[in-house]
C-alpha cells in the first residue's frame, strides 16, 4: 500500500516529535526516539558509520562530565574536585540531556532529509509564496556556490602549482577564493535575475503552483498524530512519565499512566513510517 | 512579427554607438540566425527586442512586435530569451518547480500551471526528469530545460543569445536539432545570435551577418556565405566546412550551405578531387596532409603507467588502468565523449590535490617529481583564474618581478607576440566583462607569463569565434615549435586537426589508440572531422 502523506502532515509530525523529546526529558521517550530515529535513518538509505557513533558518544560523554564540573547539585557525592562536590545526579543530569542532544541531532538530520524544497514550499503556502520562493533559490545556490569553490580552489592550485604550505599562505589563498567567489557570487546573480525577468518575474501578482491535495490518507494521519500528541503532553502535564534526577534520581515508568504515554509517542513516532514506499520512489525519481 | 526600424544604441556611459541604423523584419515562424565576430553587437541587438532586458543607454528608432511599438516598461512573456550559460538560467532547484515559475510569475491559477506543466513534459520528454534536481542535469538538459520554461509561457517569438556557447559540440548539436524539431512543430519564430555555423548555418531562413554595430548583409544562407567568401572577410573562417571547401566564385553562383546540398550536386566526386588536390599542395596543417616532420621526442614529457582513479570509494573508477606517454614538444589532443575521464586525466597530470589519491605512476621527463610551477593548467571554467579588478591587474598578478623587468610596454608586447591584441584594448575592464573567448585569452595569457614546460587545455575554444579559433591554433603550434608539450582536451575536433600532432581516444578510463592526428581523423568515421566527412564520398 502506497500511503501519501500531506507536506503539513510531515511539517506537524516532526514539530510534534521534537518537542516532545525537548520539552518532557524522560530515558523511555528518548529510547523510542532513538529506535524510531534510527529506523527512519534505514528508511531514508543513510548508512550509519562509526563517524556518527563517535561524535554522538562524544557529546553524550562531554555534557556527562561538563554537567558536574558546572553544578554540585544532587545528594550522591561521588567526590570532591577542587573543593566541589562531583555528584552521581548531576552526572545522570548531563547523560539524560546529552542523550536528548543526541536524539534531537538525529531527528533534525531526518527532517532536513525528508522535509525536501517541495515540502517546505507547500507548507510556506499560498500565503507565503515569497519565501517559499526565495527558500527554493537557496537550495539551488547552496550547491552550486560549493562546486565553485571547489573549481576555484583547483584552478588557484593548478595556477600556483602547489596547495598553499603554512598558515600565512593558506590564509592569503583562503582570502583570494572569497575574493573570487563574491565576484562570481555577484556576476550569478545578475544574470539569473536577468533570466527571471526574462521569465515575466515580477509581471504581474505571483501565483503559487500547488501540487498537493489534502487525501484521506493524509488527514487520517493528521488526526492520529494529533491524537497521539495530545496524550503524551495531556499525560506530561498531569505529572505522569516524570524523570526525577535532584537529589535523588527516581524515574517513573511503571505506572499504567506512564505507560500509556509511552505507548502513545511510539505510535506518533512510528505511524508516518507507513509512507516508506512512497518516500523510497520519490528518492529515486529525483537523482 | 518583428520589426526593427532604423535602431541606434550607444551603453551609457560609452562613447561609440554598440548600434547603428539596424533595421529588420523578421516574419512570423522564420528562422534567422544573427552572426558575426565577437562584440559586433548581436547580443544587443537581442536586447533591445525583449524589453525587460534592454540595457541602460541612449535608444534611437522604433522596435516593433505586432504591429505595436515596444516601450521602454513593457513586459512581454510572449518574447522569450535564453542566454548563454544554462547553470545561471535556471533559476529553482526541482525541474517541475522551473516549469511552473514563469507562469507563478504571471499569478496563473494552480489548476492551469498543472495542466500545462503536465502538457509541455509530455511534449518535451521530461516526465522522467519532472521530479530531478536541476543539479543532477548536464549542461545541455539544463539549457533544454530552460526553453522548455520559456516555451510553457505561450512564447511566439524565441531569443536566443548564443545558446550552446557553454555546450560542447555534440550537446549543442542535439540542441540545435531540438530546436528545429520545435519550430517546425509549432511554428515559433527563432532569432538566434550564434557563432557555431557548422550545423544551423544552411538551416536559417535569413542570415543577418554584423560587425561593428552595423548589418553588414542580409539574406539566404547562400548569398551572405557568397557575400563573406567573395570579399575574403577573416569572418568567413566561421561558415560550415562544406560551404568553404567546394567554393568556387568562377564555376558557382550559390554556395552549398550543408553537406546534404553538397552531396546531391552531379559534380560532387570532382569537387571532391579537386579539394583534395588543393588541400594537398596547400601547406599549413591539416587533417588531410600528411605531415612528415610529426617528431617523436626520445624522452616522453609525460608518462602514465597503470592509473586508476575514483573520487571515493562508492563511486566507479573513472580511470581504468590508464598507461600511455605524451611525446615532449608535441601537441596531443586526447578526445572522447562526455564522463570518459578527460577533464580527470588532465587533473591527475597537474597533480591537482583532490586527485592524490591514485593508483600508478605518473612520471615528467622521467622523473617521479616534476617542477609544478612549470605545468600549466587551463581549466574549463577559466574565471576560476580570475581574483583581480581589471584585466591588467590579472596578468600581472603572480608574475609582478617578471612585468618590471619587461619595462613599459612589456605586457602590449607579450599580447601582441602570442596573438592575443584583442585584450590591450580591454586592459582596465573587469575580467568579468570580457567575452567568452577573450577570457579564455586572458587565463592563456596568466598561464603563457609563467613560462610552463607542459601546458594542459580543457576546452580552450569554448565561447571563441572561428577568428579566435584559428589563432589560438597558430599559436599551439609555435609554442610546440619552442619545445613545449601541449595536451588538449577538446570535443572540437576540427580545432583538434588544426593543431594537434597526435590524437588520443579516450573511452571508458582507458586510451584505446594513440596516433597521428592526421591518421587518427582520416581513419575515423564518426570521430572525425567535418572537413573529412565532406570529402568522404
Amino acid at each position: 500500500m502506497r500511503v501519501y502523506l500531506h507536506s503539513r502532515t510531515w511539517f506537524i509530525y516532526f514539530i510534534m516529535v521534537i518537542a516532545i523529546l525537548m520539552s518532557i526529558r524522560h530515558p523511555v521517550l528518548i529510547l523510542i526516539g532513538l529506535e524510531s530515529g534510527l529506523i527512519w535513518w534505514k528508511i531514508l538509505g543513510r548508512k550509519l558509520r562509526a563517524g556518527h557513533v563517535f561524535a554522538a558518544l562524544f557529546i553524550l560523554g562531554a555534557l556527562a562530565v561538563a554537567n558536574p564540573l558546572t553544578s554540585s547539585n544532587g545528594a550522591t557525592i561521588l567526590f570532591y574536585l577542587n573543593g566541589r562536590a562531583f555528584t552521581a545526579e548531576a552526572l545522570a543530569y548531563g547523560l539524560l540531556f546529552g542523550a536528548v542532544l543526541v536524539v534531537t541531532l538525529l531527528w533534525c538530520v531526518i527532517l532536513s532529509e525528508l522535509m525536501t524544497t517541495d515540502r517546505w514550499l507547500n507548507v510556506c503556502g499560498r500565503r507565503f509564496r515569497k519565501t517559499g520562493l526565495v527558500l527554493t533559490m537557496v537550495f539551488r545556490f547552496f550547491p552550486l556556490f560549493t562546486k565553485q569553490w571547489q573549481r576555484i580552489r583547483e584552478g588557484q592550485e593548478a595556477l600556483e602549482g602547489g596547495s598553499p604550505v603554512g598558515w600565512k599562505e593558506t590564509f592569503r589563498m583562503t582570502k583570494r577564493e572569497l575574493l573570487c567567489m563574491l565576484t562570481w557570487s555577484l556576476e550569478h546573480g545578475f544574470v539569473t535575475a536577468d533570466a527571471m525577468l526574462a521569465r515575466g518575474y515580477g509581471a504581474a501578482k505571483r501565483s503559487f503552483f500547488n501540487r498537493e491535495n489534502y487525501r484521506s490518507a493524509s488527514v487520517g494521519v493528521a488526526i492520529l498524530l494529533l491524537a497521539a500528541f495530545s496524550t503524551v503532553i495531556t499525560i506530561a502535564v498531569r505529572g505522569g512519565m516524570e524523570a526525577e534526577i535532584y537529589p535523588y534520581v527516581k524515574i517513573h515508568m511503571d505506572a499504567a499512566i506512564d505507560i500509556l504515554g509511552f505507548a502513545a509517542f511510539f505510535l506518533l513516532c512510528h505511524i508516518p513510517m507507513i509512507s516508506y514506499k512512497v518516500l523510497r520512489e520519490e528518492r529515486r525519481m529525483r537523482s | 512579427m518583428i520589426q526593427v526600424e532604423n535602431v541606434s544604441f550607444t551603453y551609457a556611459g560609452a562613447a561609440r554607438p554598440s548600434l547603428s541604423d539596424i533595421s529588420l523584419h523578421v516574419a512570423p515562424g522564420q528562422f534567422v540566425l544573427l552572426c558575426g565576430p565577437t562584440g559586433c553587437g548581436k547580443s544587443t541587438l537581442l536586447r533591445m527586442l525583449k524589453p525587460e532586458l534592454t540595457p541602460a543607454g541612449e535608444r534611437s528608432g522604433r522596435v516593433l512586435f505586432n504591429g505595436n511599438e515596444i516601450g521602454a516598461n513593457d513586459r512581454l512573456p510572449k518574447i522569450g530569451f535564453v542566454m548563454q550559460n544554462p547553470e545561471q538560467q535556471v533559476v529553482t532547484d526541482r525541474v517541475w518547480h522551473e516549469l511552473a515559475f514563469g507562469l507563478e510569475n504571471l499569478g496563473v491559477p494552480s489548476d492551469v500551471i498543472r495542466r500545462r506543466c503536465a502538457e509541455i513534459a509530455a511534449y518535451f520528454d521530461l516526465e522522467k526528469s519532472f521530479e530531478k534536481d536541476t543539479n543532477a542535469l548536464s549542461g545541455g538538459e539544463k539549457q533544454q530545460l530552460v526553453v522548455a520554461a520559456t516555451m510553457i509561457m505561450g512564447c511566439k517569438v524565441l531569443l536566443l543569445d548564443e545558446p550552446t556557447s557553454q555546450l560542447d559540440p555534440i550537446a549543442a548539436n542535439r540542441f540545435f536539432l531540438w530546436l528545429e524539431q520545435l519550430r517546425r512543430e509549432f511554428g515559433i519564430t527563432i532569432i538566434m545570435a550564434e557563432h557555431h555555423l557548422e550545423e544551423i548555418f544552411g538551416e536559417a531562413d535569413r542570415v543577418v551577418y554584423m560587425e561593428r554595430g552595423r548589418i553588414r548583409a542580409q539574406g539566404t544562407p547562400a548569398q551572405v556565405a557568397w557575400e563573406m567568401l567573395t570579399v575574403r572577410d577573416a569572418f568567413a573562417a566561421a561558415l560550415p566546412t562544406v560551404t568553404r571547401l567546394f567554393f568556387d566564385a568562377k564555376t558557382r553562383k550559390t554556395p552549398f550551405v550543408s553537406l546534404r546540398e553538397a552531396k546531391g550536386a552531379p559534380d560532387y566526386a570532382q569537387m571532391v578531387d579537386e579539394a583534395k588536390k588543393t588541400l594537398t599542395s596547400a601547406s599549413g596543417r591539416d587533417a588531410f596532409v600528411s605531415r612528415e616532420n610529426g617528431k617523436r621526442a626520445e624522452d616522453p614529457a609525460v608518462t602514465l603507467s597503470d592509473v586508476v582513479f575514483a573520487y571515493d570509494d562508492r563511486s566507479p573508477s573513472i580511470l581504468n588502468n590508464l598507461s600511455f606517454s605524451i611525446p615532449a614538444g608535441a601537441c596531443t589532443a586526447i578526445v572522447g565523449g562526455n564522463g570518459s575521464g578527460k577533464t580527470t586525466l588532465l587533473k591527475v597530470i597537474a597533480g591537482l590535490a583532490t586527485l592524490k589519491k591514485r593508483d600508478g605512476k605518473v612520471k615528467f621527463f622521467g622523473e617521479k617529481q616534476a617542477d609544478r610551477q612549470r605545468i600549466s593548467f587551463l581549466m574549463q571554467d577559466v574565471t576560476t583564474l580570475f581574483t583581480e579588478e581589471t584585466v591588467y591587474e590579472e596578468i600581472v598578478a603572480g608574475v609582478k618581478e617578471k612585468v618590471e623587468q619587461g619595462g613599459e610596454g612589456f605586457i602590449e608586447a607579450f599580447l601582441k607576440e602570442q596573438g592575443f591584441e584583442a585584450l590591450t584594448a580591454h586592459l582596465s575592464q573587469h575580467p568579468y566583462d570580457l567575452s567568452g573567448g577573450e577570457q579564455q585569452m586572458l587565463g592563456l595569457t596568466k598561464l603563457l607569463l609563467r613560462d610552463p614546460q607542459i601546458l594542459l587545455l580543457d576546452e580552450p575554444t569554448k565561447g571563441m569565434d572561428a577568428v579566435a579559433k584559428e589563432s589560438l591554433a597558430k599559436l599551439i603550434t609555435e609554442k610546440t615549435k619552442s619545445g613545449v608539450t601541449v595536451v588538449l582536451v577538446t570535443h572540437d575536433l576540427d580545432f583538434a586537426a588544426l593543431c594537434a600532432d597526435y590524437a588520443a581516444m579516450l573511452f571508458r578510463g582507458e586510451i584505446l589508440s594513440m596516433e597521428r592526428a592526421d591518421r587518427f581523423f582520416a581513419d575515423n568515421v564518426f570521430y572525425t572531422t567535418h572537413k573529412n566527412r565532406a570529402l568522404n564520398a
